[in-house]
């Protein structure tokens, strides 16, 4: 065994404690990919991917000068669609939404209704039997009646925008592998229609018709 | 172990599944097209505020004209087909009927006072053909009493500082549609029209008898507000349009684009004693 000088001695344990602080953080952030990234790529519950459809209902709300011009109100929400990949999806969002108009009176106690139809895409991770996700799109709206125009929300024959919308949620992936039920987030904004804007809550059973990945 | 290994074998995806969910999909697509008679809404150009301050002004009055399109070729023709089949000369027929709009009146009233009163509203109009003003059959105003208006004239109690809302509904407006009809080219007395409910009749004579969705709607709304200190009276029309005639601009229509009712004062004919 051969000795160490004294000299590269001294230099080795100079440079022992620098190594130390830049080797532990590291070694942590090794730690945690090591045992996050395989649950993330093999997911430990079966899910289909291919053609989904997804049916869920809630309610939305208006954000801004808007929310005193209607009251929140019932939604309900179709989406069709396919996975690309486990984590990109593509497809269209039908939403309907129902409002009770507060403008000023009258008319009072009168009821509109705004149809949404947006292209949208879906990016998310799953770990395990829990899937996160954010999406967006955009596409068209309409809207029943011109009550809103009392309030200048809508001019003059005005009854179709543009929409769009963003947001996310989390899905959980049942055992069969075809179903799973989600809760999910969105925000939307119509440009057209005085620029606005509401949030829509919504929980969702989602059936994807398709070999498990 | 593995939760998934306990799961049971999911079902073979079939096709009916496919087709519940595009059957879905249509099913929302057409509840969202079937709105054709969604309510549109035309708020009165202004409110009618009488009883101000230093003046002794307690009735007021508004018109409204129905913003509707000019009549199309097609419109025109089915129209005759449908006078020839009535029996009725194609320009006694009117270009819009009952059985084209809803129609009812939304208003509130603001008591600008700081004591209770009382206001009334009333609802007279016209079709395309007469407007009714109820004036016109007081010939002797010591023996002759004015007859009704065409709906409305109910007393009303407004708080202090308060609002009180209401509606003339569509089956009322229908019905004044039908006294109107009856009262001009019916030669029906106008307290005999207002005292009788016409929803359930085979129809009008006018006097060859039309069905009640043929009767002429009404197309100009004439609302005369009265009240005993200061208040203002706000209004407007909701329409649910079955046919599609209503301007989608409403009263910002440009004129050329909408029908410019022309209705005659209807003069009772006076019968020699």
């Amino acid at each position: 065994m051969r000795r160490a000088s004294p000299r590269l001695l001294a230099r080795r344990l100079a440079a022992r404690p620098r190594a130390r602080s830049l080797a532990r953080p590291l070694a942590g952030w090794a730690l945690a990919a090591a045992v996050a990234l395989p649950a993330v790529a093999h997911a430990d519950r079966p899910a289909s991917t291919g053609f989904y459809a997804e049916a869920g209902g809630g309610a939305t709300g208006h954000l801004g000068a808007a929310q005193a011009w209607s009251a929140i109100g019932p939604t309900l929400e179709l989406r069709l669609g396919y996975d690309l990949f486990s984590w990109l999806s593509v497809g269209t969002a039908l939403v309907a939404a129902s409002h009770e108009a507060t403008v000023p009176p009258p008319p009072e106690g009168e009821w509109y209704q705004l149809y949404q139809g947006r292209a949208d895409a879906r990016l998310g991770f799953r770990v395990d039997a829990l899937a996160f996700f954010a999406e967006g799109g955009a596409g068209a709206a309409y809207i029943s009646s011109n009550i809103l125009g009392k309030v200048m929300v809508l001019d003059p024959g005005e009854r179709f925008t543009l929409a769009l919308a963003g947001g996310g949620g989390l899905e959980y992936q049942l055992q069969n592998r075809h179903f799973a039920f989600g809760l999910a987030a969105t925000y939307w904004m119509l440009p057209q229609f005085d620029a606005l804007q509401g949030v829509s809550g919504r929980l969702y059973l989602r059936y994807t018709y398709g070999g498990s990945h | 172990m593995r939760l998934a290994s306990l799961a049971p074998l999911a079902p073979s995806p079939s096709p009916s599944s496919a087709r519940r969910a595009v059957a879905l999909a249509a099913g929302l697509g057409l509840a969202a097209g079937a709105c054709g008679t969604d309510p549109q809404y035309i708020p009165a150009p202004s409110s009618i505020e009488v009883g101000v301050a230093g003046t002794d002004v307690f009735t007021g009055t508004a018109t409204i004209d129905l913003p509707v399109q000019l009549e199309t070729m097609e419109d025109a023709l089915e129209r005759a087909e449908r006078a020839v089949a009535l029996g009725v000369g194609a320009d006694e027929l009117a270009y819009v009927r009952l059985a084209d709009l809803s129609i009812s009146i939304e208003w509130t009233i603001k008591n600008l006072a700081g004591s209770e009163g009382e206001a009334r509203v009333h609802v007279n109009g016209g079709n395309q053909f007469w407007y009714y003003v109820p004036a016109e059959f007081v010939i002797d105003p010591d023996e002759d009493e004015e007859p009704p208006p065409l709906a409305g004239d109910i007393p009303l109690r407004v708080p202090a500082s308060g609002t009180l809302s209401g509606v003339f509904r569509e089956d009322q407006l229908r019905e004044a549609a039908i006294d109107l009809e009856q009262i001009t080219r019916g030669m029906v007395n106008p307290f005999a029209a207002m005292l009788t409910i016409n929803e359930d009749d085979p129809g009008v004579a006018i006097p060859t008898m039309i069905p009640l969705d043929d009767v002429s709607h009404l197309v100009r709304f004439d609302l005369v507000f009265e009240a005993d200190r200061h208040m203002v009276l706000e209004y407007g029309l909701r329409i649910r349009d079955h046919r599609g005639i209503v301007h989608r601009h409403h009263l910002a229509a440009p004129p050329e684009e909408v029908v410019a009712w022309n209705p005659a004062m209807f003069v009772p004919v006076l019968t020699p004693p």
